[in-house]
């Protein structure tokens, strides 16, 4: 560790997006800075960018004082924070707002207080300068921050976000090399564990990464074993673990050739031996671009038949939507679940029906990280008693734009998932 | 590196040589989760759409399978049942009268396939889409009963008139692991 700034990583603005992330900030820092240079193309002198942390934008509240060059003032808000400023299209040409962000004790069990000063200058009578006091009512470390200009408008393409780490230990060394363990495809991304050597006094590491020497690429980080690197599915990668302090960086052992053909990993399984009113798959990783349940199930419930559903991170508000269509041998059926707290999304048998029968239903969840789009789901569903049956195809909405973190299905009308009941979670690369 | 693959392909049977009236997957592995086998074939019995229908370990001659299906044919959608067959139904496919070059395609999941004490379900869709200047096309999707729970250690695959499937006709057996 060491008092000097350790860059950590810089992102230049594509051109094409109106929002930059920093995804696995190393956790073994003492505080942040993060330095941005930013113009966009709202049609104003000068706009917001948000305070986003660990992908959610609740919590915060803000303090601000400014200056425009003719008053000062000052200004708050109790929900949201503007944590930088860009300067918009109608200011000077190729003028940029900076911004320079302090976050102390970001990676403590701690509540968050951010100090921000920001100046959008350029050669107009009017511009701003502010003073900036956040607070993030948040205990949880920082592992991400993401830059969301105010409007939606993209940043231009000089636009730059810098982190750095600030510790309070002197390095007097390079890190000792790290020993590399086991590589293991996890379909879609490869996790490295290892096992650091931080043993001399003043040769710890800051942080970890792993990067392929040759495609080089974006860097995957962390500061515990193991790390999750992205892989694409026929590439061949050979990387490997480096310990980084600010004196220098040691690096372990390569991997040797991987090429990984598995884009279907397996997430994690439930297997129900009792009855279960409700199963959780929690902490889902962020890593994958698609999610597929495929659910096992019977319910308890007295009755032939009946109607489980699934929602999201807690949410058990009104805020699904889900319509099916069915087949029972004799006649077809359609119906409509709008905005509704219970959106039904599969139908099994139940303890009326004959004994060892269970239902099957494969759920596909499209794109569950995007904060751009409502989460919809796919699901095939049915079951068949020899005299009776069903066939079902559910449509299912979650109108909310954040990255679904966990998945609780809900026996409901089944009241419980009986014994010999099982749900597999995959994500698909 | 690693491991196996979540989702692994245990074996594919292929048509066009003479006799191929019949896919078959024999000795599957016991060690997955779930079954999919994935198939895309065209018949050469004298028809327009022909009949694809399964069973499994061997058994023809028992009257085990029932089953629901939703059918559609691009006017309407139908739903139907079966029960106490000696096979399992999918769906159709062209046969030789249809249009050339037109193929079915589908795929059935089975779940569990190697538990001992419950019944086998099986779920299948098929798409026997024909374009636009035929009325033979149509959508299936079936969810069928085995009323029996041994572990499925093979699935066959065979069509009307025990007929032979065409060339670059093919089934595709995988195995998909749980964690």
């Amino acid at each position: 560790m060491s008092v000097f700034l350790q860059p950590i990583y810089t992102q230049t603005a594509p051109g094409n997006s109106s929002e930059i992330t920093f995804n696995n900030i190393p956790q073994n820092f003492t505080d942040l800075l993060i330095v941005v240079s930013a113009r966009a193309g709202i049609a104003a002198l000068s706009d917001g960018i948000i305070a986003k942390f660990n992908g959610s934008v609740s919590n915060f509240s803000f303090l601000s004082v400014e200056g425009n060059g003719s008053a000062a003032s000052s200004g708050s808000s109790a929900t949201t924070a503007n944590i930088a400023r860009t300067n918009g299209s109608t200011a000077t040409a190729n003028s940029y707002a900076s911004s320079v962000i302090y976050i102390p004790n970001y990676s403590r069990g701690n509540t968050k207080q951010i100090t921000v000063s920001t100046v959008s200058e350029t050669n107009a009578t009017t511009t701003f300068m502010n003073f900036y006091s956040i607070f993030w009512n948040d205990r949880s470390p920082i592992t991400s921050i993401s830059f969301p200009q105010n409007s939606g408008t993209n940043y231009t393409s000089d636009s730059t976000f810098t982190i750095y780490g600030v510790s309070n230990i002197y390095d007097t060394g390079t890190p000792l090399a790290p020993t590399l363990g086991a590589v293991t495809d996890l379909g879609g991304v490869a996790s490295f564990a290892f096992t650091p050597n931080d043993t001399a006094t003043g040769q710890t590491a800051d942080y970890y990464s792993v990067q392929d020497i040759a495609i080089m690429g974006t860097p995957a980080y962390g500061n515990v074993s193991p790390i999750t690197f992205p892989i694409t599915t026929g590439v061949t990668y050979n990387a490997p673990v480096k310990a980084v302090n600010v004196i220098g960086t040691s690096t372990s052992a390569m991997s040797g050739s991987l090429t990984s053909y598995n884009n279907f990993a397996s997430i994690a399984t439930q297997v129900i031996t009792s009855n279960t009113s409700s199963i959780v798959f929690r902490n889902i990783p962020q890593y994958y671009s698609h999610l597929q349940l495929r659910v096992y199930a019977r319910g308890s419930t007295n009755a032939t038949s009946g109607y489980p559903y699934h929602i999201y991170n807690g949410d058990t508000s009104a805020n699904y939507s889900s319509h099916f269509m069915t087949g029972n041998g004799i006649t077809t059926a359609a119906a409509a679940y709008v905005n509704s707290a219970q959106p039904l999304s599969m139908n099994f048998p139940c303890a009326n029906s004959s004994a060892n029968i269970f239902g099957y239903a494969v759920i596909d969840i499209m794109d569950y990280t995007s904060t751009n789009k409502f989460k919809t789901s796919r699901i095939m569903n049915g079951w068949d008693n020899n005299s009776t049956g069903n066939c079902f195809v559910f449509s299912h909405v979650w109108n909310s734009f954040a990255p679904i973190s966990s998945i609780t299905l809900v026996g409901w009308d089944i009241a419980n998932f009986v014994s010999g009941s099982h749900v597999a979670l995959y994500g698909i690369g | 590196m690693p491991a196996e693959s979540t989702w692994t392909p245990i074996a594919t049977a292929s048509g066009g040589s003479a006799g191929t009236n019949v896919f078959t997957f024999s000795s599957i592995p016991q060690t997955y989760t779930d079954l999919c086998v994935m198939f895309y074939g065209r018949s050469n019995f004298s028809a327009n759409t022909v009949s694809v229908y399964g069973w499994v370990n061997g058994q023809t001659g028992t009257s085990l399978w029932g089953g629901t299906q939703l059918i559609g044919d691009g006017s309407s959608v139908t739903s139907g049942r079966y029960q106490n067959s000696s096979i399992y139904f999918i769906g159709q496919m062209p046969g030789a009268t249809q249009t050339a070059n037109f193929y079915a395609n589908g795929y059935m999941y089975i779940p569990n396939y190697a538990n001992s004490t419950h019944f086998k379900t099986i779920m299948s869709r098929m798409s026997n889409n024909q374009g636009v200047n035929s009325t033979d096309g149509k959508l299936f999707f079936y969810h069928s009963l085995f009323r029996a729970t041994d572990p499925i250690t093979s699935i066959g695959l065979g069509t009307d008139g025990n007929t032979s499937f065409a060339t670059n006709s093919m089934a595709t057996l995988y195995g998909i692991r749980a964690a």
